[in-house]
């Protein structure tokens, strides 16, 4: 059977080459004895005859080649062999390698470690059902301001636009910004109420979001009436934390703001949005005071909805500023100049956390950090060349060709790009560590899951192999360019041929210089910025003063005046 | 024509030699040989070429070899032609008689 026998070949091939040179050479030196033999027999001398049948043959070892070309698995085998020879290569220079991959590590560990971010942000999912099909609507300020477009809704404009629009399927809305005091139930554990951050949301926010409870169920509409919304939801990090994870819980109550509530779900892990940090989840309730014109005023809801089928953001963010401006028309002297956006989850939840401008000019600086490494190690790579001259111009003489001789040397760069990614991708993963641990100004912050993900592993791969290509482009052209009479006749290295060579590594030392400077220059302002707003003058002593919030629950301060 | 056969006639090359494999078992030039016997001189096989052919038909299962002793007691690699090789050489020579056909067609025309 052909393909039994091929993939024995095949095999035999890949794993025992060495059988098979030594039948090859056999047979060509037997081929040659046979032509001398002919030649002899045919009247020539000896000496004659044996220079006739090499002159016939074409060559021994050029012959072989072509036998070796023929045969299955040449390709595999050609290439297990260049990363063979390039792997002893880098061990017979200790020095060279060891620099050229340390300098590579440094450049992909910064490059990793930022990126680590880019994957937390900007590759990250949100939790539900098809999140890209889920728009956010919120209000534009006309004041400027920190983000102006992502300002909330008010109540009565979120009651009114639902009913309006013909975009959404359904219309939800949020308040994420709440906070509530929880007093633990039993008397024997440590009884001070937490603050705790929770978010009053409609009943179909969940089913909007496309997420599900992992345990119990979510809010009904009959929840959001005064007298039943005193139903609550809770995250799944509070149910661990507080309530050690006992199912026996949802059913129970709990005391929030000095009133008992009925725990009737939990939900997942998974279950966060980048930026929102609601420990627990009550019905929004809406009564006629929120109702007024007056109530208006108050903007603290973002509309979560889903788009119908078909309908594209385009078409929802038309029909929202028509809305906007007829809130405008009808209530000119709160609604002035006050305008709607919408944005898909994705977009909005990128742009809440104010982050893609500050990624953006990281990724360009560490991006310009690996340029550097790429730079200081194609010069390493040109002055080797330089040094192997001789070897190139052997093995073109033997007939290697220019291409074959540019995959061994690519072979060799990539060798050292991926040690220089491994080792590169064990500094990031301390470096990732280091970063966690530092980015917990806030809670916001200390949410995100900052890891060594497989994004980052796909993304240091990606690195190196760009690495390997950059760096070893330049030296690999000019070796396969490799004038082969000049370079078998000098004795040594003489500089003749380097001339050209000098110039191109002055280029890139000067280029290296400029960047690194003009990284250091951007570093040095931006230091010089923090310095300068953390010792500001603020008019008054800031040593030893504690700022604090105090949550006023509702039951004891009914109302403005106390 | 006395040039060798290029890789466009590579089918040739393969069908020349399972041919002239029927008659007996041969060494690489014996077989080099016999083609320029039977072609009447036509086509001279360098061992550049011979070589490659041979062993691409060995590892497809056409012909296979042993080491053996040639006409002067020299050591040399002898070939034979294996039952999936007769089988292509009917298939080569079916189609070198369609495309010869072919091309004397074409030619007679207009």
């Amino acid at each position: 059977m052909p393909l039994v026998t091929k993939a024995r070949s095949f095999l035999r091939n890949i794993f025992f080459p060495n059988h098979g040179e030594a039948d090859l050479d056999h047979e060509v030196q037997c081929h040659l004895q046979l032509l001398t033999d002919e030649n002899i027999r045919a009247g020539m001398p000896s000496t004659e005859a044996h220079r006739a049948a090499c002159i016939e043959l074409g060559g021994a070892e050029q012959v072989k080649e072509q036998v070796r070309e023929i045969q299955i698995g040449n390709w595999l085998r050609s290439v297990l062999s260049d990363f063979r020879y390039g792997f002893r290569q880098l061990r017979k220079n200790p020095g060279f390698t060891a620099v050229a991959v340390l300098t590579l590590s440094l450049g992909i560990a910064v490059n990793a470690t930022m990126f680590s971010f880019v994957s937390a942000f900007m590759l990250r999912h949100p939790p539900g059902r098809d999140p890209k099909r889920v728009a956010v609507v919120t209000s534009i300020n006309p004041g400027n301001g920190f983000l102006p477009d992502a300002n909330p809704v008010s109540i009565p404009n979120f009651l009114a636009w639902r009913e309006a629009n013909q975009v959404f399927a359904d219309t939800a809305a949020a308040d994420q910004y709440r906070s509530v005091n929880l007093t633990p139930v039993s008397q024997s554990t440590a009884g001070q109420p937490q603050a705790i951050r929770s978010a009053a949301v409609s009943p179909n926010y969940f089913s909007v979001l496309g997420v599900s409870p992992e345990f119990g169920r979510t809010f009904n509409d009959q929840e959001i009436r005064p007298g039943r919304n005193r139903v609550v939801i809770l995250s799944h990090e509070l149910w661990e934390r507080q309530f050690a994870s006992e199912a026996s819980q949802i059913g129970r109550a709990i005391r929030l703001n000095r009133e008992n509530y009925t725990v009737i779900g939990v939900m997942p892990s998974s279950f966060h949005l980048t930026g929102f940090i609601p420990q627990l989840w009550t019905p929004l309730e809406v009564t006629a005071a929120n109702q007024t014109a007056n109530a208006r005023k108050d903007r603290s809801l973002l509309l979560f909805a889903r788009l119908k089928p078909g309908v594209t953001i385009e078409q929802a963010r038309a029909e929202f500023s028509a809305l906007a401006r007829r809130a405008e028309q009808d209530f000119p002297e709160i609604e002035k100049g006050w305008g709607a956006a919408v944005r898909t989850l994705p977009d909005f939840l990128l742009y809440k956390f104010g982050i893609r401008n500050g990624l953006a000019v990281v990724m360009t600086t560490v991006g310009f950090v690996l340029l550097i490494a790429c730079a200081n190690v194609a010069g390493l790579l040109l002055a080797r060349a330089a040094g192997r001259r001789k070897e190139l111009a052997i093995r073109l003489a033997l007939g290697a060709g220019g291409l074959r001789i540019i995959r061994q040397l690519l072979t060799e760069n990539l060798l050292i790009a991926f040690f220089g990614g491994a080792l590169g991708l064990l500094l990031a993963y301390w470096g990732i560590a280091f970063v966690r641990g530092n980015m917990n100004f806030n809670e916001a912050m200390s949410e995100v899951p900052l890891s060594l993900d497989s994004n980052v592993l796909l993304f240091a791969l990606a690195a190196s192999t760009l690495c390997a290509l950059l760096c070893g482009l330049a030296p690999a052209l000019n070796a396969s360019r490799t004038d082969v009479n000049n370079n078998l006749k000098e004795e040594g290295r003489s500089s003749s041929s380097s001339h050209c060579h000098s110039g191109l590594r002055t280029t890139m030392v000067t280029c290296q210089i400029a960047v690194a400077l003009f990284l250091l220059v951007g570093t040095g302002l931006l230091f010089r910025g923090i310095f300068m707003i953390e010792h500001q003058n603020l008019g008054f002593r800031a040593d030893h003063l504690l700022t604090a919030n105090v949550v006023l629950d509702d039951a004891r301060y009914k109302d403005a005046r106390q | 024509m006395g040039s060798e056969p290029t890789t466009l006639l590579q089918g040739t090359l393969d069908l020349l030699i399972l041919k002239s494999l029927v008659a007996a078992e041969m060494h690489g030039l014996g077989i080099s040989r016999r083609i320029q016997l039977i072609t009447g001189g036509t086509f001279v096989v360098k061992p550049g070429s011979l070589f490659p052919a041979l062993h691409r038909m060995e590892e497809e299962g056409w012909i296979s070899s042993y080491w053996g002793d040639s006409e002067n007691n020299r050591r040399a690699k002898f070939y034979r032609l294996t039952k999936p090789g007769r089988k292509q050489l009917e298939v080569e020579t079916e189609r070198w008689g369609r495309i010869s056909l072919a091309i004397a067609q074409a030619l007679q025309a207009s």
